[in-house]
């Protein structure tokens, strides 16, 4: 019979690296993945949960030298709301406004939408935008140690990171944006709310003289992993934003993606509303 | 017909009168503690005692049962009982008479029941299901109508050789006829999917025995007398001795018309343990093993004169019944009155096969076929309309029917509101300058408008011998008023609009008024909530009840005042004067006057209305209603031409309601049904492959959400039905029946291509849009799209 034996509450990191262990445990943030997870059946409830959200670190938006830090259990309704965040982090702020309803993002936190490591959260492909970087902190002989990941090798599969066992996700890095770029992020369902993205794409392009000096260009829910694409960057560099080369950027980001066919759509659909919807935002970028 | 007995000349006077409550806006009764979580619903009650009872099901589309072993499963502390075929009698039940509470033998889909447990906790029940070990031998799998009705496929239940259990044909007039009397002539063959009903509340019930063996469920149906009679003989208890009391019903829709196993299942369990048992649905339960909407392939041609006029409908319907059958199967008898009856045609017929395959199978919902023949039609209308270069708008006027027609079904519609629904929804839609003068697509995205109407019935149906409806009414002392009804409330609002009657004719104010409407113990008989009859038929029988108790209340105060019966009138909880309104004596007073004063009499009545409607003959022709609802929807859609996602920016109602009682409800029952016929246009869909449902969930299940919805304006033509209360008809599922057609008009007169299968997913849009411009990139929309009527 499956039912939870232990229920830890730590207030401090380095409670928590000790607790976390062996891994066993649950680590639960706001629980709008675990939750119904657990009744549904499809995973077995663990015997301990670790609620992490009594740890005052892992909370908020802050500054840390050159770098903005968002702690794993900032609430995706923070990060839509958070004035910094709308000004320098791309389209972060935005694709946490789209994440699910209101409800679930009062509770749903940005480290467990990494951690849980599906290919369509929605929060991922604005950190790749961003060059991000996420802390993994564990116990080590003289306290916690941290490690930094870029967000592009810490997602390993559909479900899966590069999070060891005592591993736990403490906050995700990048540096804001200068005012020189801009960016901009879709998904795409069969309905605006309470939709998992069918694909998404987000786009950051700085560009000078009507020339792209820098380009980042990210994938979801077409991989087994969110995706950077690097041909349709390389498609962008030094480039204007004419119609052919938005043709070809389209005609590179289609290629480059892995998309399945399941219940939610086909693989050729995918490929396509990519297409569209990355053609619109550069047509966008170029009219601008 | 409103009885002319207790109708006074007052009576009359008091029409021409505003009304206190009739047509005002009345927050439904049980709204409050609804809102407030109040509410006591099934999983909210718990009996001393209670067990846990669950369901294993097959989980195989076709397989023959070699064991059950069950050992394992009592072993478990905590278990009570394990249930299987072996453990019970076994009574077929169903309109096929193809179903049995546990399956022996033979499972012919997913959901079938195998075993059952209960226990303790449900996690034990669930634990011990998990335990149980059932050997199969698997069967080859009939995955759709196609592979079963091809040669030599395998037969799915000995008497249907051919695996058609049913035909439901119809005919009238001459097709041939038609057909030469015909100037164009389109033929389309429509798919239409498989959709759920999704109520909130997921299906259950508790099971109970008394000392003495009597039995009482808390049950969620909709149709509590004739449910009782059925379950009685499967479960061997005569009717007498089984009472359902209904908790609040989260949903209905048509999904709780049948005894479904898990309920007999239920009372098997209580009977084992004696001890009451609870069953209740997880979401994932009630996606796969509670019956959906029928799929329907549909076949049809259709012809009109070069003027406008209709001749004929010929149409051909294949319906996915799945593996078991249900009353749903029956649908095609509603679906019949729509090809005849929807516009005026001399010449319908209407050929059916229902297939058996190893889906899931079907049963009622809301609308039970008629959505589905209405999408066909409405679409096949625009065709023909373009064909002969008429506008869509004015060649439905030209074959609306008037008042005082009878349809070729028999149907005789007294009153008639059609042609002015159709005006009014085009009217507020702005249909003159958005449908015809459809702009040409901008940045990608088209945008149009398309209508279409609906025929539904609107003062019951007589499909049993009685479609009748009972009510007592008791006023106490102090004016406090006990109306019990054989009408259930299942989230339509029925028993405000009861409330409502019985306020305004007893002049007393609504929260006076307590409805009794959930025990078969204390209510008088009802046929059920279906075919949008209660406000028609509950509300007459109510009103009658009231109509006789206002009589003796005034002719106790005419002898009290010293006045004419006829001189007064009750209003706000008094007794005043007919013509001035002026307050002559409290009502409380009245009554207190009768029951302690001379006579000692309490005010008590009862009333059974039976509707002046006729069981159709063996032809299935006949006036099966007492009255007959009409309507128009208009859709404005915008069309994203490179992804195929449809929007719908506006929607348009005009529905003949024959009077509005309760224009807050009829405003949400409105709503509510374009909400639900919107998913079932753009979205819903539960998808089964080789007899597996893929998508048993919310999460891929879609329904629209609020963020959906686009403003919907409302129109009510009041017809003044004689038939009904103060007027009214039907309202109940009509809303949902002609919005898919609606919608998929207008995504034809955004784009120019005609897409004759739901849902209209931005995936299937795309295919066909790309297909109709011959490119495959889905890149580009060509000049080929938009403004397909100039």
């Amino acid at each position: 019979m499956t039912v939870i034996q232990e229920y830890l509450a730590p207030r401090t990191l380095e409670e928590l690296t000790r607790l976390v262990g062996d891994g066993e445990a649950a680590i639960y943030a706001g629980g709008t993945d675990l939750g119904p997870r657990w009744n549904k059946d499809v995973v077995e409830k663990p015997a301990t949960v670790i609620d992490v959200k009594a740890i005052a670190e892992l909370h908020g938006v802050r500054v840390d030298g050159e770098e903005v830090v968002i702690g794993a259990c900032t609430l995706m309704s923070q990060i839509e709301a958070d004035p910094m965040l709308r000004k320098s982090a791309g389209a972060l702020a935005p694709a946490a406004g789209r994440v699910a309803c209101p409800q679930i993002r009062n509770r749903a936190t940005i480290g467990g939408n990494l951690c849980n490591a599906s290919p369509a959260a929605d929060t991922a492909v604005p950190l790749i935008l961003l060059d991000a970087e996420v802390e993994l902190a564990s116990v080590g002989d003289d306290g916690v140690v941290r490690r930094r990941v870029p967000i592009t090798e810490f997602f390993t599969g559909p479900g899966s990171t590069c999070r060891k066992p005592g591993e736990v996700l403490t906050c995700v890095r990048f540096k804001p944006l200068p005012d020189t770029t801009s960016c901009a992020w879709d998904k795409f369902g069969t309905r605006p709310a309470m939709e998992i993205a069918v694909a998404s794409v987000g786009v950051m392009l700085e560009q000078a003289d009507g020339v792209v000096k820098r380009a980042r260009v990210g994938y979801g829910s077409v991989a087994p992993t969110p995706l950077r694409g690097h041909k349709a960057e390389a498609e962008l560099a030094g480039k204007r934003l004419t119609a052919e080369v938005i043709e070809r950027v389209t005609a590179a980001a289609r290629d480059e993606i892995n998309p399945i066919s399941d219940v939610r759509a086909g693989a050729e659909y995918r490929r396509t509303v990519i297409g569209v919807m990355l053609g619109r935002m550069l047509n966008d970028a170029a009219g601008a | 017909m409103i009885r002319t007995d207790v109708a006074t000349e007052a009576d009359a006077k008091r029409t021409t009168k505003e009304p206190s409550f009739i047509g005002k806006r009345v927050p439904k009764l049980d709204a409050p503690d609804k809102a407030t979580g109040l509410a006591r619903y099934l999983d909210d009650i718990k009996l001393p005692r209670m067990l846990y009872g669950k369901i294993l099901f097959s989980g195989r589309p076709h397989a023959r049962i070699v064991n059950i072993d069950t050992a394992a499963a009592k072993a478990l502390n905590g278990v009570r009982a394990v249930i299987t075929a072996d453990d019970i009698e076994l009574v077929p039940f169903g309109f096929g008479s193809d179903n049995t509470a546990l399956k022996k033998g033979t499972v012919t889909c997913v959901r079938d029941e195998v075993a059952a447990v209960a226990a303790d906790t449900p996690q034990i029940a669930a634990e011990a299901i998990k335990l149980i070990r059932v050997t199969y031998e698997d069967l080859p799998v009939v995955a759709s109508v196609a592979e079963a009705l091809a040669d030599g496929a395998p037969v799915i239940h000995e008497k249907a050789p051919n695996n058609i259990p049913f035909n439901f044909d119809y005919l009238h007039g001459d097709i041939e006829q038609g057909i030469a009397e015909s100037d164009v002539i389109v033929e389309d063959t429509f798919n239409l999917q498989r959709v759920t009903h999704c109520c909130l509340g997921t299906s259950g019930i508790i099971a109970e025995f008394d000392a003495t063996g009597k039995l009482t469920l808390h049950s969620l149906s909709q149709v509590p007398f004739l449910y009782t009679h059925d379950l009685s003989r499967i479960i061997g208890i005569p009717p007498q001795r089984i009472r359902v009391i209904q908790p609040p019903i989260g949903g209905g829709f048509g999904s709780k018309l049948d005894v479904h196993p898990f309920e007999p299942i239920c009372v098997f369990l209580a009977k084992a343990t004696q001890r009451p048992v609870r069953m209740h649905f997880t979401r994932e339960e009630e996606f796969f093993a509670t019956p959906t909407r029928q799929p329907m392939i549909i076949r049809l041609r259709s012809g009109a004169k070069k003027d406008g006029t209709f001749t004929f409908r010929d149409v051909k319907m294949t319906l996915d019944n799945g593996g078991r059958t249900s009353w749903g199967a029956t649908t095609p008898w509603i679906s019949m009155r729509t090809f005849s009856s929807l516009y005026r045609v001399p010449h319908v017929r209407q050929d059916v096969d229902v297939v058996y395959t190893n889906n899931i199978y079907a049963c009622a919902f809301r609308g039970y076929g008629n959505p589905q023949a209405t999408f066909t039609i409405e679409a096949q209308i625009d065709s023909l309309a373009e064909k002969i270069g008429m506008d869509p708008l004015d060649i439905r006027l030209k074959n609306a029917q008037e008042p005082g027609e009878t349809t070729g079904q028999g149907m005789v519609l007294r009153t008639c509101g059609l042609a002015e629904c159709l005006d009014t929804a085009a009217r507020n839609a702005g249909w003159e300058v958005k449908h015809s003068g459809a702009q040409k697509p901008t940045h990608g995205i088209a945008r149009g408008m398309g209508m279409a109407s609906l025929f539904h019935v609107g003062g019951g149906a007589k499909i049993y011998r009685s479609d009748g409806c009972g009510t007592m009414l008791k006023v106490d002392d102090f004016g406090g008023v006990t109306v019990q009804t054989g009408s259930s409330e299942i989230g339509q609002g029925s028993e405000t609009v009861i409330a409502q009657i019985v306020a305004e004719e007893l002049g007393l104010p609504i929260a006076n008024i307590r409805i009794i409407n959930n025990d078969t113990a204390l209510t008088p008989w009802d046929v059920g909530v279906h075919a949008s009859r209660t406000t028609f038929i509950a509300g007459n029988s109510a009103l009658r009840a009231a109509r006789e108790a206002r009589g003796k209340l005034l002719d106790a105060a005419a002898a009290m005042l010293k006045r004419d019966a006829d001189e007064i009138d009750l209003a706000d909880g008094k007794v005043v004067d007919g013509d001035t309104g002026e307050p002559l004596e409290s009502i409380g007073k009245v009554i207190r006057g009768m029951h302690f004063g001379g006579k000692h009499e309490l005010v008590m009545t009862t009333d059974f209305y039976e509707p002046p409607s006729k069981a159709p003959d063996k032809e299935q022709k006949g006036d099966i209603s007492a009255c007959y609802a009409f309507g128009t929807h208009v859709a404005e859609v915008e069309v994203d031409l490179d992804t195929g996602v449809v929007k719908v920016l506006g929607f348009s109602a005009a529905h003949d309601v024959g009077r509005v009682i309760n224009q807050l409800g009829i405003e949400g029952q409105v709503e509510g049904g374009i909400a639900q016929g919107i998913g079932y246009a753009l979205s819903e869909e539960l998808k089964v492959e080789g007899g597996y449902v893929l998508n048993p969930t919310f999460t891929d299940y879609k329904l629209m959400t609020t963020q959906e919805l686009p403003e919907i304006k409302t129109a009510f033509i009041e017809t003044q039905d004689p038939a009904g209360p103060y007027g009214a008809k039907g309202i109940a599922e009509a809303p949902l029946v002609p919005v898919a057609a609606a919608i998929a008009n207008a995504v034809y007169n955004a784009t120019g291509v005609r897409i004759t299968e739901l849902p209209l997913t931005p995936e299937r849009v795309l295919a066909k849009l790309q297909e109709a411009r011959g490119d495959k990139s889905g890149e580009t929309y060509g000049e080929t799209c938009g403004q397909p009527h100039g």
